[in-house]
């Protein structure tokens, strides 16, 4: 009786297994439509070696990744991998793209976001060591030189500008921004050089690091403009480029960690996307991974100054 | 008595894992121009400083057309210390304030400059500041 109970467990567990294969979806074959080109060998096998069972159309997964329920999870993986970026579609993306791109895989690689430590569990031949981030670093820094330049950084010419452009997700535009105060000022390595406005309830959130999360209703408005060198060597915004914007609705906006991502691009302030997707498959990716400190945002105000500036400035 | 320490440890255990900003003393401060409004902005890699221009309608008009502000005109120069952005490699953002210069035009039409707050990288005489400021221009918009 008692050696009947002994392979009953086994027995069971062997036997969920099984049904659990039956409910297994496996990963949608796509095809290769084109590597990356020009590369160094060096850097490219980084990239195969850490990140290509993700973000590719080519998976060497080990037999247990196939294996129900690891293989859910894996699916789910790599399905939001290739949205994000896709090693073997590499040729549908824009010179500019492609750099951006890589200043995209050098943060996440230097933040030790990707791969994802659960991943690096069962696959510690993807490890990334600091000589392969250096390797990465030095390519990558060397792409802002060739003046390529990230996709924001290309103004859109056209015809005059409708008054109100509407994001494929629903975030309108407005010129209100304009009145709204700067919360900060960047550059990116795509020399454009940016402004960064928010509304009451975004400088309110700001002021009270009240991140976790942003409240609903804050915009942020982030305007980029081509860098202008004048003869002194200061740097002035030249051409528009874009309006990135970011508002706070938790209900609405769901699937991108509550925040409304929107583009608009050149004089006609052209929306960026075809669908509501684009911002699961280009924004959330990077913000989720490297600005979760401060609730998904990008150049927040730096924690630099004293409490007591902001009064002292006011007192006068 | 068990009851009690078992309530403890499940408030520890839903408010451990909460995120909270990390404390250095130090705060996130925002620049509050009043009524003015950003118009234009700059930076200057020799100093390692970013600099944000305010100032009102008139000011605006002013500065768009060249030449002398009109009167009523305020404009304020809020110039900051920058630095590698600590969440993006290859982007560099404003980091501590610098100082703070304002100008505004009398009707008589003179202009009067004042350091509010801060000291300048570079120490120069009222008129050359005057003379930069005045330089710059408003940012384009579609």
């Amino acid at each position: 009786m008692k050696r009947k109970r002994i392979y009953i467990v086994p027995a069971a567990l062997v036997a969920v297994l099984l049904v659990l294969q039956l409910f297994t979806q496996p990963i949608a074959s796509k095809p290769v439509t084109g590597h990356m080109e020009g590369v160094p060998e060096e850097v490219l096998a980084i990239l195969q070696r850490s990140c290509y069972n993700c973000h590719s159309n080519e998976q060497h997964l080990s037999w247990f990744d196939k294996l129900a329920p690891a293989a859910w999870a894996v699916k789910k993986d790599v399905e939001r991998a290739r949205e994000v970026m896709n090693f073997s579609e590499w040729n549908k993306l824009s010179p500019a793209d492609h750099t951006g791109k890589m200043y995209a895989i050098l943060n996440m690689l230097q933040a030790g976001k990707m791969p994802l430590p659960e991943y690096l569990l069962l696959h510690p031949e993807a490890k990334i060591s600091d000589r392969d981030i250096a390797v990465v670093k030095k390519y990558t820094l060397s792409l802002s030189g060739e003046d390529t330049g990230h996709h924001d950084a290309q103004p859109v010419t056209g015809g005059p500008r409708p008054t109100a452009p509407v994001s494929p997700n629903g975030v309108q535009y407005t010129d209100a921004f304009k009145q709204w105060p700067v919360i900060s000022m960047s550059t990116l390595f795509d020399h454009s050089i940016r402004v960064i406005y928010g509304n009451d309830i975004a400088v309110k959130a700001v002021r009270e690091e009240n991140f976790f999360p942003w409240p609903d209703g804050a915009i942020v408005v982030k305007a980029v403009w081509k860098q202008e060198t004048q003869p002194n060597g200061e740097i002035r915004p030249g051409e528009f480029v874009n309006a990135q914007f970011m508002e706070k609705d938790a209900q609405k906006y769901k699937t991108t960690e509550g925040w409304g991502f929107a583009k608009f691009s050149g004089p006609q302030l052209k929306p960026t996307g075809k669908d509501a997707l684009f911002a699961q498959q280009s924004c959330i990716g990077c913000h989720r991974q490297l600005s979760a400190a401060t609730g998904y945002l990008f150049d927040v105000p730096m924690k630099v100054n004293p409490p007591s500036l902001t009064d002292k400035i006011l007192s006068r | 008595m068990n009851r009690i320490l078992l309530l403890l440890l499940t408030t520890v255990l839903f408010t451990a894992c909460r995120q909270k900003p990390a404390s250095n003393g130090n705060a996130r401060i925002v620049f509050d121009a009043g009524g003015l409004n950003f118009i234009a902005s700059s930076l200057h890699p020799g100093q390692e400083t970013m600099s944000a221009l305010y100032g009102n309608d008139s000011a605006r008009q002013s500065l768009l057309k060249g030449g002398q502000p009109a009167a009523g005109s305020v404009i304020k120069l809020v110039t900051w210390r920058f630095h590698d952005n600590p969440q993006y490699t290859g982007s560099k953002i404003n980091g501590e304030l610098l100082s703070v210069e304002s100008i505004h035009t009398e009707a008589a039409g003179s202009i009067a400059y004042q350091l509010d707050f801060g000291a300048l990288s570079q120490p120069a005489p009222a008129t050359t500041r005057i003379q930069y400021i005045l330089g710059y221009k408003p940012v384009s918009f579609p």
